[in-house]
């Protein structure tokens, strides 16, 4: 191997090409025997939508008589949105998830937030991370709370499990969640593909000979990589065409986890660009396209798996709302209250809670005021859906509002 | 490597080291991992007075380095200027990361250094507020890097009153009569006394009080104390009282506030646990953390004066904790050990930003989807990386290993301890970067040539030789195996070919012997 070959790629992982070429032989073989050891059949698909949502032209207050005022150039005309009720109708890009809003399948819960107010897309991805209101606490994720304390079996490799660029803040603190930047490249980077296997059967072995501490995690990361490295293997098509959008992609693996049943409790995916600051468009235009994008791939998700979606919920977050008034640039900036959105079988569909409105009066600092916190929603899920009642432990001091979806 | 107990427990029946155990101890503790050449100086000098020179780092010679540093011209910048400039994030701190790399490898002040990291995260300010990343430089210099082995009080009033800090922790933006509580909050709880103190609602009101009035001119982003957002409304923090002063007298409160902060003994019991479990173990013994307050407070939070106890302590010098090497320690220990070569071209123009923060919010460092796989493809680094290859090499590589420099994702800073940085996960992507140093795989990054050149000593030999290198003493005898293995060699099998050599290294770099400090 020279120094050239290794592409910046092979940073995340060097195994594609390997595998592809079958020249692996895998530690552990390929088997579908993992799924008797998971605990839950349930798993909870978090969507993260980086960048800040206008949740006003996701779930749009079409009945607000102030909504059309703040924005000359973006709002969403009542003929082009898709009714709702009196007070909301649906942006026209979203059409793809009619059945399942018609099924009473999806909660939308607007004027969503955290109580900090920073307005920083960091900052505020960390605050919903963290499950804690922006205190520090001792760093851990909210999921990766609940993943420690929910009841059943013991823990399992992949139980949590997130896909895109970077771990996922919500799962600090569970040793055993995993990071997959994406399936066909799990494993250990900058070696030769003819060397891996014995590479990792090498240090498999010298770490097994090691000190707990260590010996442990690398037990663990030889697992992982043997139960990914036979998602790959074995057959489990996907019974929708995806297509080529990455997002689309991105639940597509996340749905071959939970047909080869890994164990996959939880899955984070991170879909980037909602940070409409120029040009946002109305029924048509930037914004409409990312949710076009968004209610499509959630749509053939929902599609893919609807034999089992009963034990799936999909969440779709943001780290905060946009501005109610747009801006010079026929967009707009940061803000607080946002909107949050609840699929799965069995869920209790509808817009959930309160609705601050619009008007002048009512806006904070010319923001959506937040009417309900973001860790009464995952809070409903944690308890509701997937069956763990130690709120007290995964949201520490805090007492969630009931909503009503779960 | 040494038998121990497990997780993070100090073993107490254990002998003090001695003779070299004890050489290559404190090489791994107190400085960013082993070369031969600190090994030689640690034995001639005897560990003690080498210790003793370290606590007083202006008296030691630093010219190569600083020479070098001088080719990073941001870490000059001021806020004003990169607020001038555009820019925001990585595109700031690009410099102060390679920087902070540079330093770990190649400076003999290596104690400071390693305090200097640790004062990054104890009091975070962190670039992941956009507005953030203009004042680092600045706290880099200004704040941290003068009191790391000073008097803590003096280090606690830099960083507080740091237009970094105000910025951060929203003081800068706090005004009468509803102050921000955050900082007020953050300073008591992160910062000094701790949560163990048991302060109320009432002492964090009494800090954000004192804290309020300090904010940063418009006009050039200086800290300065503005009497009209100052809340004069008295107030108490643990046994301490607002003056009651008014206009621009106000502006003592926080001066006094701090100083009878540092001297509380919740303070030297917080600072101690956090000096123990950077020396010491994850899990100290109760005994040798309250030694170590009781000398910090003796010392009026001389903090040179209480790592002298700190390193006298039994405890330290037993050794025998596991603790696990921070990425930045990790990747610092992997260049030290292979001499590599960090190349910082000499003649670089002052990168600019590429607009306004509107677009560079998109850019999410944290949480991209796959299209940033690439470093080159990641727009939070265009503008850096062509010209300075190693600073995509370094964000990327320590972004990659949950330790994004002056990034810290809350304000409690990249945490300390093992557990996070051993998880499965963890583990392949520092498996992963041993093997991309030793195949000189990062730009700008490149290991000494003569380490892997092909010789006619046999795998078993030059297995042993990488190690002692790596390590300081010979390997595990399943690590040893574990390197033959991957390098499909037997004990005698002849090397000849450079690239055996560089895939001995490759697993060497990824050993368990390499993950612990």
């Amino acid at each position: 191997m020279t120094t050239r070959s290794i592409s910046r790629r092979r940073f995340l992982a060097g195994t594609a090409a390997a595998c592809t070429a079958g020249t692996i032989a895998p530690l552990v073989r390929p088997t579908m025997a993992f799924a008797a050891d998971g605990a839950t059949e349930h798993t909870l698909v978090l969507v993260l939508l980086e960048g800040g949502l206008d949740g006003l032209s996701a779930l749009v207050p079409a009945g607000d008589p102030d909504y059309g005022a703040q924005r000359p150039t973006t709002a969403i005309a009542d003929a082009q949105a898709i009714g709702v009720d009196a007070t909301f109708a649906l942006h026209p890009a979203l059409a793809p998830l009619n059945d399942l809003w018609a099924d009473g399948l999806i909660a939308a819960i607007p004027a969503l937030g955290t109580p900090t107010r920073s307005r920083s897309h960091f900052y505020e991805m960390a605050v919903v991370a963290g499950g804690r209101g922006g205190r520090s606490g001792d760093g851990t994720g909210w999921l990766a709370r609940h993943l420690l304390t929910r009841p059943g079996g013991p823990p399992v490799t992949l139980q949590g499990v997130s896909c895109g660029a970077a771990p996922a803040l919500e799962l600090i603190g569970d040793p055993r969640a995993f990071h997959v930047p994406d399936l066909a490249s799990v494993g250990i980077g900058g070696w030769d593909p003819t060397r891996l296997p014995a590479v990792e059967s090498a240090l498999a072995a010298t770490y097994a000979a090691t000190v707990p501490a260590l010996a442990n995690p690398a037990a663990v990361a030889v697992d992982a990589v043997a139960r990914l490295r036979a998602v790959d293997a074995v057959d489990t098509p996907s019974q929708a065409a995806y297509g080529s959008d990455p997002w689309a992609s991105q639940l597509r693996e996340v749905g071959q986890l939970i047909r080869a049943g890994v164990g996959m409790e939880a899955a984070v995916v991170s879909f980037g660009g909602w940070d409409t600051h120029k040009a946002q468009g109305g029924a048509d235009g930037q914004l409409a396209t990312l949710l076009g994008r968004l209610a499509s791939a959630i749509a053939t998700f929902t599609t893919d798996l609807q034999d089992r979606l009963d034990d799936i919920t999909i969440v779709v977050l943001s780290e905060f709302g946009r501005r109610v008034a747009e801006n010079g640039s026929g967009g707009t900036d940061h803000g607080r209250g946002g909107l949050g959105i609840v699929v799965g079988g069995g869920v209790r569909g509808g817009v959930r809670g309160p609705w601050p409105g619009l008007d002048p009066a009512s806006l904070d600092e010319g923001d959506l005021a937040v009417a309900t916190d973001v860790r009464s929603v995952l809070a409903e899920v944690v308890r509701g859906r997937l069956g763990n009642p130690a709120i007290d432990q995964v949201f520490p001091d805090f007492a969630p509002t009931p909503l009503g979806f779960a | 490597m040494r038998a121990t107990s497990g997780d993070g427990v100090a073993i107490a029946s254990q002998q003090p080291l001695s003779g070299d155990a004890l050489v290559s101890h404190v090489a791994r503790r107190a400085t960013f991992g082993l070369t031969p050449a600190l090994l030689t100086e640690i034995r001639s000098s005897g560990v003690d007075d080498w210790l003793e020179q370290q606590l007083q780092p202006s008296e030691i010679a630093d010219n190569k380095v600083e020479e070098k540093l001088r080719r990073l011209r941001d870490l000059d910048g001021t806020p004003a200027d990169f607020r001038a400039r555009k820019m925001f994030g990585n595109q700031v701190t690009a410099d102060l990361q390679v920087a902070a790399v540079v330093r770990a490898v190649e400076s003999n002040r290596h104690l400071l250094e390693v305090m200097v990291d640790l004062w990054h995260d104890h009091l975070t300010a962190s670039s992941i507020k956009e507005p953030v990343s203009w004042h680092l430089p600045l706290y880099d210099r200004a704040a941290i890097r003068p009191h790391a082995l000073g008097r803590f009080s003096d280090l606690l009033r830099a960083a507080t009153m740091s237009s970094a800090m105000l910025e951060y922790l929203d003081t800068a933006s706090s005004a009468a009569p509803k102050v921000n509580e955050n900082h007020g909050r953050e300073l008591l709880e992160l910062h000094t006394v701790g949560r163990a103190a048991g302060f109320s609602q009432a002492d964090v009101a009494g800090a954000a009080r004192a804290l309020s009035g300090w904010t940063l001119d418009p006009s050039d982003l200086s800290v300065t104390f503005d009497p009209a957002r100052h809340d004069p409304a008295p107030g108490t923090v643990l046994g301490w009282s607002t003056s009651g002063r008014s206009g621009r007298a106000a502006a003592r409160d926080l001066p006094s506030l701090l100083e009878h902060l540092a001297h509380h003994p919740s303070t030297a019991r917080r600072i101690a646990t956090l000096l123990a479990r950077r020396f010491i173990a994850d899990a100290p013994p109760e005994a040798v953390v309250a030694s170590i307050a009781e000398a910090y407070l003796a010392a009026g939070t001389d903090l040179a004066a209480t790592l002298r106890h700190l390193f006298a302590t039994s405890e330290f010098r037993r050794g025998g904790a596991v603790m696990v090497r921070r990425p930045l320690d990790l990747l610092a220990a992997q260049l030290r050990a292979t001499s590599a070569i960090l190349d910082i071209p000499n003649s670089v123009e002052r990168a600019t930003g590429q607009g306004d923060q509107s677009t560079l919010g998109t850019l999410s460092a944290f949480r991209r989807a796959t299209d940033a796989v690439d470093p080159f493809a990641d727009p939070l680094l265009r503008g850096v990386a062509p010209q300075r290859p190693i600073a995509s090499s370094i964000i990327y590589g320590l972004r990659h290993n949950g330790q994004p420099l002056f990034g810290a994702s809350n304000p409690s800073g990249h945490p300390l301890t093992g557990a996070r940085w051993s998880s499965g996960d963890a583990l392949l992507r520092r498996w992963t970067l041993g093997a991309f140093v030793a195949q000189d795989a990062l730009p700008g990054i490149a290991i000494d040539p003569t380490l892997v050149a092909a010789t006619a000593t046999a795998a078993g030999p030059s297995v042993d030789a990488l190690a002692k290198r790596c390590f300081g003493s010979s390997p595990s005898r399943a690590t040893r195996d574990g390197a033959l293995v991957a390098m499909g060699c037997a004990e005698g099998d002849p090397i000849d070919d450079p690239q055996q050599l560089r895939q001995a290294l490759a697993f060497l770099l990824a050993a368990p012997e390499m993950q612990l400090r």
